[in-house]
């Protein structure tokens, strides 16, 4: 049951025979009177409203949303009693807070079923944060005619919508396609390396390096004629995706798995049209998300349909069990991108040791999300601003003691990182370690330069 | 303005362009506004206590000096060997007089006093005397009087009187006088006093009424003897030298050893005689009261009542990434670790210094400082002693040093920065 703002207002007209009761009767009369009034017409109402308990809800399947996209989630209200009273009131379709419901407000619809009939809602929402957004319930008021009282009851109608992780680093792409076709033998330059595959002969034209010459056909042509590479395709590339402790830490606004994840779609992206074969593991202590053998164009939604629900988990990684899980994914030579965090406590202790086992087999990137606010925080002196306004002429006034030790804090911690990333080269993996919003493109670059290399 | 006339700690706002010294200037001023402020707060409540203490300012107060008051007739009697004790409560008096038997009650304005007080206080007096009175004091008293006017008020009749004799100065008050004209021993001792109004008249023929109504002798129902001064005026400090007012006025208050003077207040109640405020509120409070209560509970049922259970969402836990070096900041402040920090800074300065010479981890100081001396562009402020002593020195002593170490790393930073951009300027402008 629930009272309407018509109910308070009906109370609130009882001040009027209170006042006039004392004239006629004992003094509470008029108040025992009213009392009585309110709850016989309450009880009236009630017993004529409609029955939430004839509604039946139904929600169809929601299509998957891109973080930061609208999405509309429309609800089916039946009537399953064949007659009876119509069912008037308000129906509340009771989202999470991270669904972004944003109309009708609070989800709050109005509702007007007859007896048999159904109606179809429309609920907007805009997301606001990825994963799986879930919906349990539909909650609905029948009011009764005199709008005094209704009866309310909480439907089951479960549902959910995906929410997609935004790919915002997706505009980095055509410029990285545009050099990986450079890379390539369709354009006239040339790129040798160990790895590179012989493409075809064609005339030499100004500008191409003479040691690219093919002797042979010239001498059968009489015209000098050069050989064109390419890399090599079909290589294998596993993308792993820590989700331990250290990427749950917050960048901006967002956790640095979500800057990680943006980082793997833009190499996924790339690598596929490179014609490589892409795999995804997303790993802590258990295997959390796993894509294997997909090609394009159906690999880059598999790969948003996996990494939408992942969330940090706050254990350790396992890097032993991933080295393990890597051995039995990529048995052959290729390409490992782990995408994790470079904090110098926890890597050093798991990652560090098990790190030379792979870059014995593997090409092995590491790409790691830094904090731009840490370098900030190294080059902030508030100290400077709060000693100028006291303004002492005749002093250079300058950063204060506190300034001192934060800067040192973030210079240390910059420098244990630095440490830290020496240690990974030295173990022959490439690092990327840049923010989030430069890690996609500067982990493409950097895999486009392995390519080159010729070291998949 | 000269910067040493301003402290370090006085607002900036305070410092106002003007002759030499404005600041000491300002400040004197201040002080003296401030001191001028105490003295007017210790002083004001202290003369007004004190002209407070003075007296009631009541007419016919025993503690007033002024012309309306009646301290020369409670100092006339003191010296006369009867103590006045002067209470403004009915309970107080009631405390005063003790038993009943041996004290003069003087009651100032009967008719403020309720009657039901006055009834008992009778009954504990041996003798009471009434400076004024209405109807119902004299009913109280139980005295064989009553007024000549019905209903008149008393006080407006006696005003009279005392208005013509103020009026007519010194010379004119043997006008106003009236023989006692009554066998009364008190009256005929005074012989003649203040004219009043006839107003009191006798219901009996056990009381006496003199001066033309405006003093009249009962016996009250407890015995005790009565005199009642219509015209209190007479017993003032002003009119108490006229005629024989004053002996009237001694011999009335003064036949017992001791005499109790009440100042009576409206503000004296007998107990239940007043009605409860709620008895005073109309009929309709209550009701609309509870109602509006009700009301209150609606509101709250209304609101109260959700649309549904709350939805509950796991949200992640997400820590801002800095959060640690922020930490580990506080804890170096916290402990004072000035060493850890300067070597964490200068580390940083070094490896920043290594990678722009292209010299490898681990160099030493001294070569790091040759170095910077020609990045720096001969700057003069970093020689290779002051670079080396900047990277490698001794740990500050103090946090003012650890600042100062910080300061001089920046513009170390800065210099090299310049220098770099100025060799970068050069090379382009003369390949």
């Amino acid at each position: 049951m629930a009272l309407t703002g018509r109910w308070v207002l009906l109370v609130a007209l009882g001040l009027v025979p209170a006042a006039l009761a004392p004239a006629v009767g004992p003094w509470w009369s008029g108040v025992l009177a009213w009392a009585v009034l309110v709850v016989v017409a309450t009880a009236v109402d009630l017993a004529l409203a409609g029955s939430p308990r004839s509604l039946e809800v139904r929600r169809e399947e929601l299509p998957p949303v891109r973080l930061g996209e609208p999405v509309e989630a429309p609800l089916v209200v039946v009537s399953t009693a064949a007659r009876g009273r119509r069912v008037r009131g308000s129906l509340r379709d009771a989202w999470g807070p991270s669904a972004g419901v944003t109309s009708p407000p609070g989800g709050r619809h109005r509702l007007d079923v007859p007896a048999g009939e159904r109606r179809r809602l429309v609920t907007h929402l805009r997301p606001v944060r990825r994963g799986d957004r879930p919906v349990a319930a539909v909650v609905v008021r029948a009011l009764g005619p005199l709008g005094l009282a209704a009866r309310q009851r909480t439907l089951p109608a479960p549902g959910r919508v995906r929410v997609l992780p935004p790919f915002t680093s997706r505009r980095h792409l055509p410029a990285a396609l545009e050099r990986l076709r450079t890379l390539d033998g369709s354009a006239s330059v040339q790129v040798r390396g160990q790895g590179t595959e012989f493409d075809s002969l064609r005339e030499w034209v100004d500008g191409d390096d003479a040691r690219s010459l093919d002797w042979r056909a010239t001498a059968r042509r009489g015209t000098p004629v050069v050989r064109t590479w390419r890399p090599e395709r079909d290589r294998r590339v596993l993308v792993v995706l820590d989700t331990s402790r250290t990427s749950a830490a917050r960048t901006g606004d967002a956790p640095r798995l979500d800057a990680a994840m943006d980082a793997a779609l833009l190499l996924a992206a790339l690598a596929g049209a490179a014609g490589d074969r892409v795999d995804l593991l997303a790993v802590d202590r258990e295997v959390r998300a796993s894509v294997v053998g997909r090609r394009p164009p159906a690999l880059l939604p598999a790969l948003v349909q996996a990494m939408a629900p992942l969330e940090p988990a706050l254990v350790e990684a396992d890097w032993p069990a991933v080295v393990a899980q890597v051995r039995r994914r990529m048995p052959h030579r290729g390409l490992l991108v782990l995408l994790t965090p470079l904090e110098a406590a926890a890597a050093e202790a798991s990652l560090l040791p098990v790190l030379s086992t792979l870059t014995a087999k593997h090409a092995v990137l590491v790409g790691s999300v830094a904090d731009p606010a840490l370098d900030a925080l190294a080059q902030e002196r508030p100290g400077a601003q709060r000693g100028g306004r006291r303004g002492r002429a005749g002093r250079a006034t300058g950063p204060d003691a506190a300034d001192a030790y934060t800067a040192a804090a973030a210079e240390r911690t910059r420098l244990e990182r630095a440490a830290l990333t020496a240690l990974v080269r030295q173990a022959e993996a490439a690092v990327v370690d840049a923010g989030p919003e430069q890690l996609p493109p500067e982990l493409a670059d950097a895999y486009l330069s392995l390519k080159a290399a010729g070291r998949l | 303005m000269t910067t040493s006339a301003v402290p370090a700690a006085a607002p900036p706002e305070t410092v106002r362009p003007g002759p030499a010294r404005p600041g000491a200037a300002g400040r004197g001023r201040r002080r003296l506004l401030v001191g001028l402020l105490v003295v007017l707060l210790v002083t004001v409540p202290a003369v007004a206590a004190l002209l407070g203490l003075r007296s009631s300012g009541r007419a016919l107060d025993p503690d007033n000096p002024a012309p309306q008051g009646a301290r020369a007739l409670a100092q006339l009697l003191d010296a006369g060997g009867v103590p006045v004790q002067r209470v403004s409560r009915a309970a107080a008096a009631q405390e005063a007089l003790g038993g009943p038997g041996s004290a003069t009650l003087v009651v100032t304005d009967p008719q403020l006093l309720d009657p039901a007080l006055l009834s008992s206080l009778t009954g504990a007096a041996a003798d009471v005397v009434l400076l004024g009175a209405d109807e119902s004091s004299l009913e109280a008293t139980g005295v064989d009087l009553a007024l000549q006017a019905p209903g008149g008020d008393p006080l407006v009749a006696a005003a009279a009187p005392v208005a013509s004799g103020g009026g007519g100065g010194a010379g004119g008050q043997d006008d106003d006088v009236v023989a006692a004209g009554c066998d009364d021993p008190d009256a005929t001792a005074a012989g003649e006093a203040t004219r009043g109004a006839g107003l009191l008249r006798p219901t009996s023929g056990a009381a006496q009424v003199c001066f033309d109504g405006s003093y009249a002798v009962g016996t009250a129902d407890s015995g005790a003897g009565v005199r009642v001064l219509a015209v209190p005026e007479l017993a003032s400090n002003e009119l108490l030298d006229t005629a024989g007012n004053a002996a009237l006025a001694l011999r009335a208050a003064g036949r017992q050893p001791r005499a109790v003077w009440l100042v009576a207040s409206p503000l004296d109640v007998a107990p239940d005689a007043a009605p409860s405020p709620a008895e005073l509120l109309p009929g309709w409070v209550a009701p609309v009261g509870l109602q509006l209560a009700v009301l209150a509970a609606a509101v709250v049922v209304w609101r109260a009542r959700r649309f549904g259970a709350l939805v509950v969402e796991p949200l992640p836990v997400v820590v801002r990434s800095v959060e640690t070096a922020r930490g580990r900041a506080a804890l170096y402040r916290a402990s004072r670790d000035r060493a850890s920090a300067a070597r964490a800074l200068r580390a940083a300065v070094r490896w920043r210094l290594q990678a722009r010479l292209g010299l490898p981890p681990g160099t030493d100081a001294r070569v790091l400082a040759a170095g910077a001396a020609r990045a720096t562009a001969g700057d003069r402020r970093w020689s290779p002693s002051t670079v080396e002593h900047l990277l490698a020195g001794p740990p500050p002593a103090d946090d003012a040093a650890l600042a100062g170490l910080l300061r001089d790393l920046d513009a170390f930073e800065a210099a090299l920065a310049s220098g770099a951009a100025a060799t970068t300027t050069t090379t382009e402008e003369h390949p």
